[in-house]
C-alpha cells in the first residue's frame, strides 16, 4: 500500500518517517495492547504513512472506525480524530454508556493536527474531559508520490475564502517551514493571489521568530504559490488523462481507488500467485463499513510500473499504450522456448518476477480502462465534452446554454450542473442576469431549496456571478495559447494533451515563471486575474551558503493553495520532461480535488 | 443569511420553519441588493411550496411531501395518478413546457403507463 517514495529527485522518506514516529508516540500514550478508534477520514491518510504491523509494534493490536456506537473489548481505546465536534458528541457517549455498564476503561484522544478550545470545551461541558489523555498528532505533509505531496485539508478552500478562517493557511505557513527546515531555505519566491502572499507574510514572520536557522544547504531552488480562485476554470474541466479519469469516474481517495473485487483479486488457478504481489492486504480489520458488492482498495501510485507509465497519458492514446505493453509481455513469455542455457534460463527467471507483476497489473489496468470506455463512449458524456471544449473556445454559447437545462431537467447529478454553470461564468466573466435568474430557478426547483445557499456560496465566492461589462478570458485565453488548435494527442508537444486542447490556466502560469524573463513578460495578464502578485528573495541563513551540484537539475516547488487535479499534476510532470524547462517538479497542495470533491464542499445540504 | 440556515436545519415542524423563514425573507427585503430580493422570492415559493404539501400530505394520507423540490413533487403526484394537482403545482410555479415533460416522461415510463405516454 505504501508507496516507496525515495525518490531520484528529493528524498521525501524522511517526512514519513518523522510523522510515523510522532504517531507512534502519540498512540504510545496509553500502556499495553489497546484498540484504535479512527477517524473515518483518517483510515486512508494513515494507511499511507503505516502499515498494520508498525500499528501493532505500537500495541494498537484492533482498529475500528470511529461510528456513533463503539462494540469493543479493549481496556485501553486510543481515538485518532480531526477535531469536529460532532466527534466529540459521539466520544463522549461512548464514554458514557462505558460508565453505565460498569466498564473501567482508559481513554486518550489524538487530535490531528491538533486539538482545538471548541472541542477541548465541548468535553469539558459534557464532563469528561478528565477520562482523556490528550494529545496532538501534528500531521501536516504525507507524501503521495514521489514528486506529490499534501496536507489533506478537505476544506481549506472553503474555509478561507468563504468562511474568512485563516487556519488552513497557518497549516500551509507551517508546513513550508518544515520543509525548509529539512531541504534548507528556498531562495527564490513568487506568488499570485491573496492566500500566497498571506502565506509568504507568515513565513517572513516565523523566520524572525525563529532567529536562529538550521543551516541546511538549499535542496529547492524555487517555490511556486498559486492559489485555487487565480483558476478556477480547471477544475472544473473534466480531465482527460488516465489517472484523472480514474478520478473522475471512481474518484481517488489517498491514493487508492475503490474496485470491485473481482477486477483486483486475480482469478484463482491463474499465475499460481507468483503475479499477485500487488495485491492489496484487505482494508484494516472491521474498518470498512459492509458493502453490497465488495470494494477493495487498489492502489495507485508509481511503483506500479505499468501504471506510472500511463498514468500520465491522455486516454484516447490508452488503448494503444496497453496494447503495446501487453505485446512487449507476451514477447517475454514466449522468449522462453527459445533459450538453450542453463544460465539463460537463470536470467529469464530473474526478470520473470517482474514481468509477472506488470503482467497482473496490466490486467488490472485493462479492466479499469474498460469501465472507464463504457462511461466516456455514451453520448452524453460526449456531448459534455463538447460544451465544456465549446465554453472555453467561447463559440456556441446558445448551444451549451441549451445543454445545461437539458442536464438539469433530466436531473443529472447536482455535480455536474454546477460545474458547467461555473466553467459558462468563468469563461465568459459572468452569466446574463437574465439567464442566471433563470438557471437558478430551475436549479433550485429541481434539487430542492437547500441549494439556494449552495448558490449563493458560489456567488460569494465569485465562482458563478452576473456578467459584467468587459470580458478578460478572451485575452487571457489568447496570450497564454490555452487553446491549442492542432494537438497531437500520441505525441504531445503540449501540456494542452491533459484536457485534449485546453491547456490548464495555473499550468501556463507555471510554465511561464520559469522563463528566464519570468512573470514580468506575461504582467498584463496577471493584473487581470485576481489577487496580488509578488517574487521575492529569501536570504540564506550564514553558512548555507549554495552548493548547486551542477549535475542535479533545478528542484521547483510548486504549491497549490486550495488544491490541485491530478490532470495539472500531469501537465506539471509533462514540463518537466520538456527539455526547455530543465527542472524538476515537486507538487505540493492543501488537497487533491477534482471539480466534484472542490464543489462537493461547497454544497449545502441539511437534514 | 443566517437565519436561513437556522430554518433548514429545522426538521418537520412546519410553522417553526414558516416562521423562520419569513425572517429571512424579511432580512434580505431590508437589503437593498437586489440579488437579495430575488431570493427572498425563491424562498417565497418554498414556502408556497411546504405549504402546499402539507396540504397534499393530508389529502392524499400516509406520503411524506414536505421536503422534496418540486420537481419530485410533481414527479411524485403523476406516479400517485394525480394529474390534476401535478398540472395545478406547475403551473403555480411556472415550471417550463420542457422541464415539466422531462418529468412526465419519467414518471409515466416508470410507472409502464405507455398508453398515457403515447397519448401524451
Amino acid at each position: 500500500q505504501i508507496p516507496n517514495i525515495s525518490s531520484k529527485v528529493l528524498n521525501l522518506t524522511s517526512i514519513r518517517d518523522q510523522s510515523k514516529l510522532e504517531l507512534g508516540a502519540a498512540i504510545s500514550t496509553l500502556k499495553g495492547s489497546k484498540a484504535l478508534v479512527m477517524d473515518p477520514k483518517l483510515i486512508g491518510l494513515l494507511n499511507l504513512l503505516a502499515d498494520p504491523t508498525f500499528l501493532s509494534n505500537c500495541g494498537a493490536d484492533r482498529r475500528y472506525e470511529l461510528k456513533p456506537e463503539i462494540n469493543t473489548d479493549s481496556k485501553n481505546i486510543v481515538y485518532i480524530v480531526r477535531p469536529e465536534v460532532k466527534y466529540m458528541h459521539w466520544i463522549t457517549e461512548h464514554v458514557k454508556q462505558h460508565a453505565e455498564k460498569g466498564l473501567k476503561k482508559e481513554y486518550s484522544i489524538v487530535f490531528v493536527p491538533r486539538a482545538t478550545i471548541l472541542c477541548q470545551r465541548v468535553l469539558e461541558e459534557q464532563g469528561v474531559m478528565g477520562n482523556f489523555v490528550i494529545s496532538d498528532f501534528p500531521l501536516d505533509i504525507v507524501p503521495f508520490d514521489e514528486d506529490v505531496l499534501s496536507l489533506e485539508l478537505a476544506s481549506s478552500y472553503r474555509e478561507y475564502l468563504l468562511d474568512g478562517d485563516r487556519t488552513s493557511l497557518f497549516h500551509v505557513a507551517k508546513s513550508l517551514m518544515k520543509l525548509q527546515a529539512m531541504f534548507g531555505t528556498i531562495p527564490i519566491v513568487k506568488g499570485k493571489g491573496h492566500c500566497s502572499r498571506l502565506v509568504m507574510d507568515m513565513i517572513v514572520r516565523m523566520r524572525k521568530e525563529m532567529g536562529e536557522e538550521c543551516t541546511v544547504p538549499p535542496e529547492i531552488d524555487s517555490l511556486i504559490l498559486l492559489d485555487r480562485d487565480i483558476d478556477t476554470i480547471t477544475p472544473m474541466c473534466t480531465q482527460l488523462t488516465y489517472e484523472g479519469l480514474i478520478d473522475e469516474v471512481f474518484t481517488i481517495n489517498n491514493n487508492a481507488v475503490f474496485l470491485n473485487e473481482d477486477i483486483v483479486v486475480p482469478p484463482q488457478g491463474q499465475q499460481g500467485g507468483v503475479g499477485a504481489p500487488s495485491q492489496p492486504p484487505p482494508p484494516p480489520q472491521s474498518a470498512s463499513p459492509p458493502q453490497p458488492v465488495k470494494k477493495v482498495p487498489f492502489p495507485l501510485h508509481s511503483n506500479d510500473k505499468v501504471y506510472s507509465e500511463i498514468r500520465d497519458t491522455n486516454f484516447s492514446v490508452l488503448c494503444g499504450l496497453l496494447n503495446k505493453k501487453a505485446k512487449d509481455i507476451d514477447e517475454y513469455y514466449k522468449m522462453f522456448k527459445q533459450t538453450q542455457s542453463i544460465s539463460a534460463i537463470r536470467d529469464y527467471m530473474k526478470k520473470l518476477a517482474s514481468y509477472q507483476m506488470e503482467h497482473n497489473s496490466l490486467r488490472i489496468h485493462t479492466c479499469i480502462t474498460e469501465q472507464i470506455l463504457n462511461v466516456t463512449k455514451s453520448p452524453l458524456f460526449m456531448k459534455g465534452i463538447e460544451t465544456e471544449q465549446n465554453l472555453l473556445a467561447g463559440v456556441n454559447l446558445e448551444v451549451a446554454e441549451r445543454f445545461i437545462e437539458d442536464c438539469i431537467n433530466k436531473k443529472e447529478p447536482i455535480h455536474k450542473v454546477l460545474r458547467l454553470l461555473i466553467l459558462y461564468s468563468s469563461t465568459h466573466n459572468g452569466i446574463k442576469p437574465k439567464q442566471l435568474e433563470f438557471f437558478k430557478r430551475e436549479v433550485i426547483q429541481t434539487y430542492g431549496c437547500s441549494h439556494i445557499l449552495t448558490l449563493h456560496n458560489l456567488e460569494k465566492l465569485g465562482l458563478i456571478r452576473k456578467a459584467d461589462l468587459k470580458p478578460t478570458f478572451p485575452s487571457i485565453r489568447k496570450d497564454l495559447h490555452l487553446i491549442i488548435e492542432d494537438l497531437n494527442e500520441q505525441s504531445p508537444n503540449d501540456i494542452a494533451y491533459t484536457y485534449s486542447g485546453y491547456a490548464p490556466l495555473s499550468v501556463r502560469l507555471v510554465q511561464s515563471a520559469i522563463k528566464p524573463n519570468g512573470w514580468r513578460q506575461i504582467d498584463d495578464i496577471l493584473k487581470q486575474l485576481p489577487g496580488p502578485t509578488f517574487e521575492e528573495i529569501q536570504p540564506l541563513p550564514q553558512g548555507a551558503t549554495t552548493n548547486v551540484k551542477s549535475d542535479r537539475k533545478p528542484i521547483t516547488l510548486v504549491y497549490f493553495i486550495g488544491g490541485v487535479t491530478f490532470s495539472e499534476i500531469s501537465a506539471l510532470r509533462f514540463l518537466s520532461r520538456q527539455d526547455q524547462a530543465n527542472r524538476d517538479f515537486i507538487i505540493l497542495t492543501t488537497k487533491l480535488i477534482n471539480g466534484n470533491t472542490m464543489i462537493d464542499n461547497l454544497i449545502e445540504v441539511f437534514n | 443569511i443566517y437565519l436561513q440556515e437556522a430554518l433548514s436545519s429545522h426538521p418537520s415542524q412546519l410553522d417553526q420553519r414558516i416562521k423562520a423563514y419569513n425572517k429571512s425573507i424579511e432580512h434580505y427585503h431590508h437589503s437593498k441588493d437586489k440579488d437579495d430580493q430575488a431570493t427572498s422570492k425563491f424562498i417565497d415559493d418554498q414556502i408556497k411550496l411546504e405549504m402546499l404539501q402539507k396540504e397534499l400530505e393530508t389529502n392524499l394520507q400516509d406520503e411524506s411531501f414536505v421536503g422534496i423540490s418540486i420537481n419530485d413533487t410533481i414527479y411524485k403526484l403523476i406516479t400517485m395518478n394525480q394529474p390534476k394537482k401535478a398540472q395545478s403545482i406547475r403551473s403555480e410555479f411556472k415550471v417550463p413546457d420542457k422541464r415539466f415533460w422531462w418529468i412526465k416522461i419519467k414518471a409515466l415510463s416508470i410507472m409502464n403507463d405507455w398508453e398515457e405516454l403515447m397519448k401524451f
